[in-house]
Order: structure tokens, then C-alpha cells, then sequence
């Protein structure tokens, strides 16, 4: 294998050797050392392989033989680069390839970020292009510094930003930082915990503040449960400041919550004619292109659904994003009126129920007991009750001045009379 | 005379041949190749016939579609349809 390569870079010619002495002409040449391979013999003609180096030497031997080695084929690489030279139109060829290849490399072709998890790099790259910094742009304008200061006083949470130009590639690498809560976005900085209904207090945790309630007391709708006011006692014992903070502590009340759900009897169903119409259109990173078919106009549907279903022809790229076919498919359909069995409301008022109660869950309320009836009056079913349920109380109020002032807290003014 | 006593030694010494000799050295591969060492030169090359002069002899090849692979000063290979090797 290694030998075939090396003879066609070198280049061979196959010869046919025409004379009357071809067994003298190969002594001579195995006596003078050129290598010569593969001599068949068809129809009584010799022909033979052998370097165009040596085919040069083989003119004493062929005055002595009296042969003449004629040449029927040129095999080699050199051979290929002198017909392709004496082709007009490739050296300019090669040099407008050579010309387009540094031009494009003269340009960013792709900007990379890495390191990122709360922003997109979508996010990164438009913002990047609203300073003018996109794909196409030339390398030698690309200001690293420029970048990352750019980027880090556009994004709070984005803490070291490193840019790398690697050929016309723009690597971008991002650290964000940790994000710490800020205090001073809170509604009242000073506040107390007040209750969002009457009910019972289940439990009670205090971690800031002066709880007012204990595990078991009957509380009114705004009384305050804890306190942001934590006074300060001399020896005496008499409050002679108080210190302001944001109280904090898990307060759960036991409360009795209504619920009322109504819906109409009669509803309204689709029901499909089974008559449609298609219509294809094609997308391109987001934009959708089509030629309107002006038969669809011909005949047109007063109620219709759109169903789209996309096909997509190729991945996303950085240039023309996702790209493939849409097809629309309008399905025309007709409005019935029918009116809901009692299972039927049953079945419906369960769902609304359940949702409801769903939600409640995600605010981590716990539903201990319910009671819901269903009823039908004037066209309308009716489902309403009460659930049991245990309510984390998150409701705050600001702290007035008049509630934390000391002169208010007693009426004593410090002097032992 | 000069072969008997050479072939003696190289026989009951247990020496090769070819070099004591000057025996060419046949090696065939089923019908398909055969390889030669040892020779002298090429007396007669055709399609179907193959003369070697060899230091002690000749060889004869007979076969058909005969072709010298390669040709050096130190062996050869002849490629084809062998039929017959004769030594003289």
C-alpha cells in the first residue's frame, strides 16, 4: 500500500515495448538497477510499469536492444498538477478561493457563551446585538473589555464575564452570582404579623418579634399575632425603648373558609361537520412565510378550529434558526346547545372542587373537612359549603409610630417619684 | 566434476545448496505465483512459456496468462495459470 503511494508521487508510466530483444532489454535493465514491475504479455506485445525517473535512464539500453519503449499511459500526481496548470482558469480560481477564504476569516462567525444558567444564551445574544456586537462583524473591532464590561453592568447577577476570540470564534464565559435576598425591596421593614381571618391558632414559632397569641386562642380578622415591637426593660423593669423589627414566625390558624361555584345548565358543544381545508406554510427562525391560496377564499367557514402541525426539514443553525413546513388544517364546526344531566353537573362541580382545592394546596393551605352541596336553581347549578381549613398566616402591617412609642407603653417617665 | 564434490559437501554437511551450489531456488504457491532466486537472467519470455537461465541449469515455466510480477537482481515473481516447471 505504502509503495503504491509512494509511486504515485512519484509518478509511473506504463510502457509498451516494441522491438525484438524484450528478454535482453530486461537483463539490461535488472543489471543497471531499474526497477521495473508487472510485465505482461498480450498478443505478443510487452508492456511494463516503470518510474518516469528511470524511464529517463533507459536510452543506452534501448540503443542496445534496439527496442523502443513506447509510452501508453501517465499515472502520478505530477502528471495531475500539469494538466490541471495548463488549465487558464484555475490559477485565478485558486486565487479568488484563496481571496474569499481570508476575507471570511476576517469576520466573527460564531459567539458562544458558556457558564450561564439563569440567562438564555438567546437572552445574551440579543442583548449583544443591541450593542451591535453579532455574527458577521469584523475580529479586529471585537473589544473584549468592552464586552465584559458591557455585559456585567447590564446583568447584576452576572459577577465575571471572560471573552476569548479564537479564529472567528467569540467564547464567551460567564460566572452569575448567588442572589441574595434584599431587604430593602420588602414591604415594611418593620412590621407585625397579623391575622387574615378569625380562626384558632393551631401552632405558633416565633423567631423575631413578641408573639401576642398562643396554641389555642381565638383570634379576630387583623389582630396582630406577632409583634415587630420588642421591648426594652431596665433593672426596674420599666420599658424604656423598643426596638423595631420585620417579625418572623409560622403562625397556622384553624378557619372556616366558604365556597360557592355556579355554572348555567345549558352549555354549548362543538360538533364537527367533518368539513376542512388545508393550507401550507413554511417557517423560518420564527417567521412563517406562505402564498395564500385564493381557491380557500372561494369557500369559507362561518366557525372553524385551526389545528397547526409543523414538519420540521432542518435543526436549528445559527443563521436561519429552525426551518420547516407548516400545515393548517381549519376544521368547521357548528354550535349545539345540550344541557348537563345531574351526573353530569356532579361530575363538573367535582372538577371546579378539585381545582379550587389545588390551589389552596400550592399557598401550603391544609384542607382538614368540607362540605359542599349541589343545587339547581333558576337554570343554574349551584354547589356551595365550607371547608375546615389550616391557614399559614402571612398577612403584615406597617408599624405605626403610635403603637411603638414608649410614651404610649407607660405612662410612668422614668422618674421615681 | 567440479558439482560432485560441491554436492557431496552440501548434502552430507547439511549446507544450503544455493549458496554452495548455485542452485536456483523455486518457491510456488499453489498455481498461482511462483517465486525464483538465484538466476542468472530471463532467456525467453511469452504468454504462455517462461526460460530461466540459472547458475547450474535451466527452468522452464508453462502455464498461461504468465506475468513477472517484478524482476531484480535478487528474485522475481511470475504471476498466472502454472501448469508445469521443468528443470534442466
Amino acid at each position: 500500500m505504502l509503495t503504491k503511494i509512494i509511486r504515485l508521487l512519484k509518478s509511473y508510466v506504463y510502457v509498451e515495448l516494441i522491438g525484438n530483444q524484450p528478454e535482453r532489454f530486461f537483463n539490461l535493465c535488472r543489471h543497471n538497477k531499474i526497477y521495473v514491475w508487472n510485465y505482461t504479455n498480450e498478443n505478443n506485445k510487452i508492456y511494463f510499469y516503470i518510474l518516469t525517473k528511470d524511464y529517463i535512464k533507459l536510452s543506452n539500453i534501448v540503443l542496445k536492444t534496439k527496442t523502443y519503449p513506447h509510452i501508453v499511459k501517465r499515472i502520478g500526481l505530477p502528471f495531475i498538477i500539469g494538466q490541471l496548470l495548463k488549465q487558464t482558469s484555475l490559477l485565478p480560481a485558486l486565487i479568488l478561493y484563496i481571496t474569499i477564504i481570508y476575507i471570511l476569516s476576517l469576520c466573527v462567525w460564531n459567539i458562544s457563551f458558556s457558564g450561564q444558567s439563569r440567562h438564555t444564551s438567546s437572552e445574551l445574544r440579543k442583548f449583544l446585538n443591541d450593542e451591535n456586537i453579532a455574527i458577521g462583524m469584523l475580529r479586529s473591532d471585537i473589544n473584549g473589555n468592552e464586552i465584559e464590561r458591557l455585559i456585567r453592568n447590564h446583568f447584576d447577577d452576572i459577577s465575571w464575564v471572560s471573552v476569548e476570540l479564537s479564529g472567528c470564534n467569540v467564547n464567551i464565559k460567564i460566572v452569575e452570582s448567588d442572589i441574595m435576598e434584599d431587604k430593602s425591596n420588602l414591604k415594611y421593614l418593620n412590621s407585625d404579623i397579623i391575622a387574615s381571618s378569625d380562626g384558632t391558632v393551631e401552632s405558633i414559632i416565633t423567631r423575631k418579634g413578641t408573639p401576642k397569641v398562643k396554641c389555642g386562642d381565638t383570634v379576630k380578622k387583623g389582630q396582630v399575632l406577632v409583634s415587630g415591637i420588642i421591648p426594652i426593660y431596665d433593672d426596674g423593669g420599666t420599658i424604656i425603648d423598643n426596638k423595631l423589627v420585620y417579625a418572623d414566625g409560622d403562625i397556622i390558624l384553624n378557619t372556616v373558609h366558604s365556597y360557592k361555584d355556579m355554572f348555567p345548565v345549558i352549555y354549548e358543544d362543538k360538533q364537527y361537520t367533518g368539513r376542512y381545508k388545508y393550507e401550507f406554510k413554511v417557517y423560518c427562525d420564527n417567521k412563517i412565510f406562505f402564498i395564500e391560496n385564493l381557491l380557500n377564499k372561494i369557500e369559507t367557514y362561518e366557525k372553524y378550529d385551526i389545528i397547526n402541525e409543523c414538519f420540521e426539514i432542518f435543526g436549528y443553525n445559527k443563521f436561519c434558526g429552525q426551518t420547516g413546513i407548516v400545515r393548517c388544517k381549519q376544521q368547521e364546526y357548528e354550535i349545539i346547545y345540550k344541557s348537563y344531566s345531574k351526573e353530569q353537573a356532579l361530575h363538573i362541580a367535582r372538577l371546579h372542587l378539585n381545582n379550587y382545592i389545588k390551589k389552596l394546596r400550592d399557598k401550603d393551605i391544609i384542607i382538614k373537612d368540607k362540605k359542599i352541596s349541589l343545587s339547581l336553581y333558576k337554570n343554574n347549578y349551584i354547589a356551595d359549603g365550607y371547608l375546615h381549613i389550616m391557614e399559614p398566616q402571612l398577612l403584615r402591617r406597617e408599624i405605626s409610630t403610635s403603637d411603638w412609642s414608649v410614651d404610649n407603653q407607660d405612662g410612668n417617665d422614668g422618674e421615681d417619684n | 566434476m567440479k558439482k560432485r564434490p560441491l554436492n557431496y559437501v552440501s548434502e552430507h554437511l547439511n549446507l544450503p545448496a544455493d549458496i554452495i551450489c548455485g542452485s536456483c531456488i523455486a518457491t510456488a504457491y499453489g498455481n498461482k505465483h511462483l517465486y525464483i532466486e538465484n538466476y542468472r537472467g530471463i532467456l525467453e519470455y511469452t504468454e504462455n512459456t517462461i526460460r530461466i537461465l540459472g547458475k547450474n541449469g535451466r527452468i522452464y515455466v508453462y502455464g498461461s496468462k504468465l506475468t513477472i510480477k517484478y524482476y531484480t537482481d535478487n528474485d522475481m515473481r511470475i504471476d498466472g495459470f502454472i501448469h508445469e516447471i521443468k528443470f534442466s
